[in-house]
């Protein structure tokens, strides 16, 4: 696959609207983890996906007898100025301080990786492309791993792509991690949602990390109390 | 901690989608909010299926070119000749 064919094709929008065949899936990952313009557009993607998906606030409109409105809407304002204060109206502040109240609650580690504790078949591609990842280098280890095809190779090229702060890559990777990785991927999914400020994604993770009832659902209820905390 | 370049890129893109045309932003949401093929797409707006492909891909391009400025420019396609099979 070329940048061309994919960019012609709109592969990046198709990819992040969650369309693909697995076969469509396999080959545009193999292509955009290893290549910086896809990479970018899938990217751009789920930024786009995320925005259209909040409610828009329409712009003013004015009529020509505007200003009649305008002197109506003037005298109202002022009366309304001359009211007490209402008691529980949030500031404005308290939602922005929020949100990064929110963003400080994501935490990311990269997951640890010894090939001494992982049995079977590390070997050849995989035992390679793990070489860098455990000194901390991503970005060569990212190349490595694109072209193998099993949920082990997946799960770390997308802690990866969050380790070199590619938040909407990560979490596209590893939205598709199954297997022995799914849960922790869903761990990962959920900070990622949380460090977008994607509260309503963040705790969609979480609860269906906890539904699996498996070794993360104790750090998954654990989030969701802390994020639960701040409201 | 707020990461604000995350931020940056988020303010970056809502602008830009609010400038669209709405029915550029329709054909968007559609596409990647809905799922839907640019043929369904054509077909709910009433419009070719030529014109909302190449509205789709000039909307995507402009968000993303918007969003590549950031980081200094449009990025490389390093993967242009290869083979995914290898």
């Amino acid at each position: 696959m070329t940048c061309e064919q994919a960019r012609e094709n709109g592969l990046a929008a198709t990819y992040v609207a969650g369309v693909m065949t697995d076969g469509e899936m396999d080959s545009f990952e193999a292509h955009y983890f290893a290549c910086d313009a896809c990479f970018a557009e899938v990217e751009a993607m789920r930024y786009a996906r995320a925005a259209l998906q909040r409610p828009r606030r329409k712009a003013p409109t004015l009529p020509r007898w505007g200003w009649i409105i305008g002197v109506a809407a003037a005298t109202i304002v002022g009366v309304w100025l001359l009211r007490p204060p209402p008691v529980a109206a949030p500031p404005a502040i308290a939602r922005v301080d929020r949100t990064a109240q929110l963003i400080s609650l994501a935490k990311f580690e990269r997951p640890a990786y010894s090939p001494l504790l992982q049995r079977g078949v590390d070997d050849g591609a995989f035992a390679k492309a793990m070489e860098p990842y455990r000194s901390g280098d991503c970005a060569a280890a990212l190349p490595l791993l694109a072209p193998i095809k099993n949920e082990r190779a997946r799960f770390f090229a997308g802690a990866c792509l969050l380790d070199t702060g590619n938040l909407a890559g990560g979490i596209a990777a590893l939205e598709n991690v199954g297997g022995l990785y799914e849960e922790e991927s869903k761990f990962l999914v959920a900070n990622a949602h949380l460090k977008a400020g994607d509260e309503k994604r963040a705790r969609s993770e979480l609860e269906s990390l906890i539904a699996l009832k498996g070794d993360w659902a104790g750090k998954a209820r654990e989030l969701l109390g802390r994020i639960e905390a701040l409201r | 901690m707020p990461d604000t370049a995350d931020d940056e890129r988020w303010n970056i893109v809502v602008r830009e989608i609010d400038r669209l045309e709405e029915v550029d932003r329709r054909i968007l949401t559609m596409t990647l909010v809905d799922g839907a093929k640019p043929g369904a797409i054509a077909t709910a707006l009433g419009l070719d299926g030529v014109v909302v492909r190449q509205r789709k891909l000039r909307a995507t391009r402009k968000i993303a070119e918007r969003l590549s400025q950031l980081s200094g420019g449009n990025p490389h396609c390093n993967r242009g000749d290869e083979r995914d099979d290898v």
